[in-house]
């Protein structure tokens, strides 16, 4: 008979209470690996998600809301810009790239992100990462659409599918549906672990000629009678200024390689800032910001974790020293058959490890499965797309710590048992 | 020369805290030789045989197994020498509650020094022998009858040279009594290991050529 036999053996013996003290490790580890891995992905989730940008224009109704909207789709901006504004603002300054954004279409819930081919080829996702497509090509002319890589994977999407996309809608209901212009599928995106990873992307153009011809119908039905007539039918000649409405520009300073664009960027953001008609961010400081503001909550989410984390170790010690009063005979009885007092001390202190062994292994499966959970959450709710993975260094941490607690809680258990009197405790009861 | 006793005490005393001091006979036993410890209730039986097991260590005299002074092992090497040497039987059995009866004869092999690779051989063709039939059941279900049994097959196991048996038939009627003692006694024959018994019943002392008066003031053989 193996140790770890006598020892599973013995557990078994109080199973609900090595049950309820396992739990205990588990949802502790979990609630601490659940918490770590939210934290990490989610910072660089939202670092990456900013990407190659210094700037973003909107008209939102401050910078951090108009970061939230114009980069993680949180919601659709309530106010446009004029093309004109963005015109001017292009022509304000040498960018190395002003790029046109306009949000509100969805489809199927997820956002739709209508622009110019430049944000395939100048924007990167992440710094250093140019996009890459998993199947297919840019859109190259109107009523084309590109899939992020979830949003492709979501829905099922493949080159030449054909979509309509919904007006509004990001939460999934409501909206009116575009359906008598179809979109073809024409590349699919491949996975950049950013928020624009669950959007679709489409052209400015066509965009504009949906909302033309949904105004066109609105003015023919407030003046005309509704039967017989056909559906207005709007062509790019016929745009008028009044349908070109972007919601965000995003904007690049040129940089010279090994030169800090920093200053720069501060001077243009302090010169743009005195238009009032318009919002303007600096990405990576309003995601420095957020964290900065959720900072404090995290770290108590830390604590309360680690908190609980101890108090389960003071559940293993306190199971293993109440079961001791009964267990005397039997520590009494194995130093009969031979059993050495050191023996007997490290099968107490082996029975607490055990129990922090399996509550970490517990913990891990938990923590897996709440850390997508959240995942998902925050992805439907917030447009944040994390990929909830924990460093093998913080996972070793975080189990070895619980286990490492649960032998310290062993330790006055296992003591008790190493000074049971063999003799007192071998005699018939009563 | 080979040891020619298994058990050699003399001059033994004890004394527990606050206790009376209790001096005991001098007691030498042949391999094989089988031996009833006798005295009434309080005089130190028990005491002696944990002296005897290492269990508690004598203030003076001398107690030697197969040989070697107890009293001079200390700590894991007595345990390891009493898990080799000596086996014990109690008059509640004290088997592992929870366990099978294979599962508790296992365990005293562990401590035996015998080849892992031989225990479960052992220990099934052990309880087979004493007529233990459900071998894998927990000791808690089954029969006092089987657990005496269970009890008598792991003080054996490990091949020691000497069994300790402590009011082994205390709480059984006249006619388990007899039947529990036939199988310590014919076990311990079969297997080569000397017994001491404790016991107050002077029944039981029918059953053993030597008695020993527990206490100093004489021994009657």
């Amino acid at each position: 008979m193996s140790w770890l036999s006598f020892i599973i053996r013995s557990l078994r013996l109080r199973a609900f209470s090595s049950c309820v003290t396992t739990l205990m490790v588990g949802v502790s580890v979990a609630i601490l690996l659940v918490l770590l891995s939210m934290r990490s992905s989610a910072q660089q989730s939202f670092r990456r998600g900013t990407g190659n940008m210094h700037l973003l224009v909107s008209a939102d109704a401050s910078p951090l809301v108009a970061v939230l909207n114009g980069v993680f789709y949180a919601n659709p901006p309530a106010n446009p810009l004029l093309w004109q504004q963005f015109q001017s603002l292009k022509e304000s300054f040498p960018w190395e790239w002003c790029i046109p954004t306009q949000l509100g279409d969805s489809y199927r819930g997820a956002p739709v992100m209508a622009t110019t081919t430049e944000f395939f080829s100048r924007f990167q996702p992440a710094v250093g990462e140019s996009w890459q497509f998993a199947e297919g090509v840019p859109f190259a002319s109107n009523f084309q659409v590109v899939a992020g890589a979830q949003a492709a994977r979501d829905f099922g999407l493949h080159l030449g599918d054909r979509i309509a996309l919904t007006h509004g809608a990001w939460s999934g209901e409501g909206g009116h549906e575009h359906a008598d212009h179809l979109y073809e599928v024409v590349g699919v995106l491949a996975p950049t672990a950013s928020a624009h990873d669950r959007a679709l992307f489409t052209d400015l153009e066509s965009t504009w000629i949906i909302h033309a011809e949904d105004r066109a119908e609105r003015e023919h039905d407030d003046h005309v009678d509704h039967d017989g007539h056909d559906h207005a039918h709007v062509d790019a000649h016929d745009l008028t200024d009044e349908d070109r409405k972007i919601t965000g520009a995003m904007l690049r300073l040129p940089t010279r390689p090994g030169r800090d664009a920093t200053a720069a960027m501060q001077g243009q953001f302090d010169r743009l800032r005195r238009d009032t008609s318009i919002t303007v961010a600096m990405p990576a400081d309003q995601v420095d910001k957020l964290f900065r503001i959720v900072g404090d909550i995290d770290s108590l989410f830390i604590a309360l974790g680690i908190a609980v984390l101890l108090s389960s170790s003071v559940a293993i010690l306190l199971a293993l020293y109440n079961s001791m009063d009964l267990r005397r005979r039997q520590v009494a009885i194995i130093r009969v058959l031979g059993a050495s007092q050191m023996r007997v001390f490290m099968l107490i202190l082996s029975e607490s490890a055990l129990i922090g062994l399996a509550g970490s292994a517990a913990g891990l499966a938990m923590a897996h499965f709440a850390a997508m959970a959240a995942a998902d959450a925050l992805r439907a709710k917030v447009g944040l797309v994390i990929d909830p993975t924990l460093e093998a260094g913080t996972l070793a941490a975080v189990t070895g710590g619980a286990i490492a607690l649960a032998c310290l809680a062993g330790v006055i258990p296992a003591a008790r048992a190493y000074r049971t009197s063999v003799a007192d405790n071998l005699r018939p009861l009563g | 020369m080979p040891n020619p006793t298994v058990l050699d005490t003399s001059g033994v005393t004890f004394c527990y805290a606050n206790g009376p001091s209790m001096a005991f006979a001098d007691v030498a036993l042949a391999p094989g030789e089988q031996a009833l410890l006798l005295g009434s209730s309080g005089t130190g039986k028990s005491t002696f045989l944990n002296l005897v097991a290492g269990l508690e260590s004598p203030h003076s005299g001398s107690i030697a197994v197969n040989g070697v002074q107890i009293g001079t092992l200390r700590g894991a090497a007595r345990d390891r020498f009493r898990g080799r040497s000596i086996g014990m039987v109690f008059q509640v059995f004290n088997l592992l509650q929870g366990f099978s009866a294979l599962e508790n004869i296992l365990l005293a092999l562990r401590f035996s020094g015998l080849p892992r690779s031989e225990h479960r051989e052992r220990a099934q063709s052990l309880l087979t022998k004493l007529g233990v039939e459900r071998v894998d059941a927990l000791v808690d279900r089954l029969s006092v009858g089987q657990q005496q049994r269970v009890a008598v097959a792991r003080a054996v196991a490990a091949r020691p040279t000497l069994v300790l048996a402590d009011e082994p038939t205390a709480s059984l009627d006249p006619v388990n009594r007899d039947a529990a003692l036939t199988l310590l006694q014919e076990t311990c024959r079969a297997s080569g290991a000397a017994l001491l018994c404790a016991s107050h019943d002077p029944e039981v002392a029918r059953r053993f050529t030597t008695c020993i008066a527990a206490a100093r003031q004489g021994n009657s053989q």
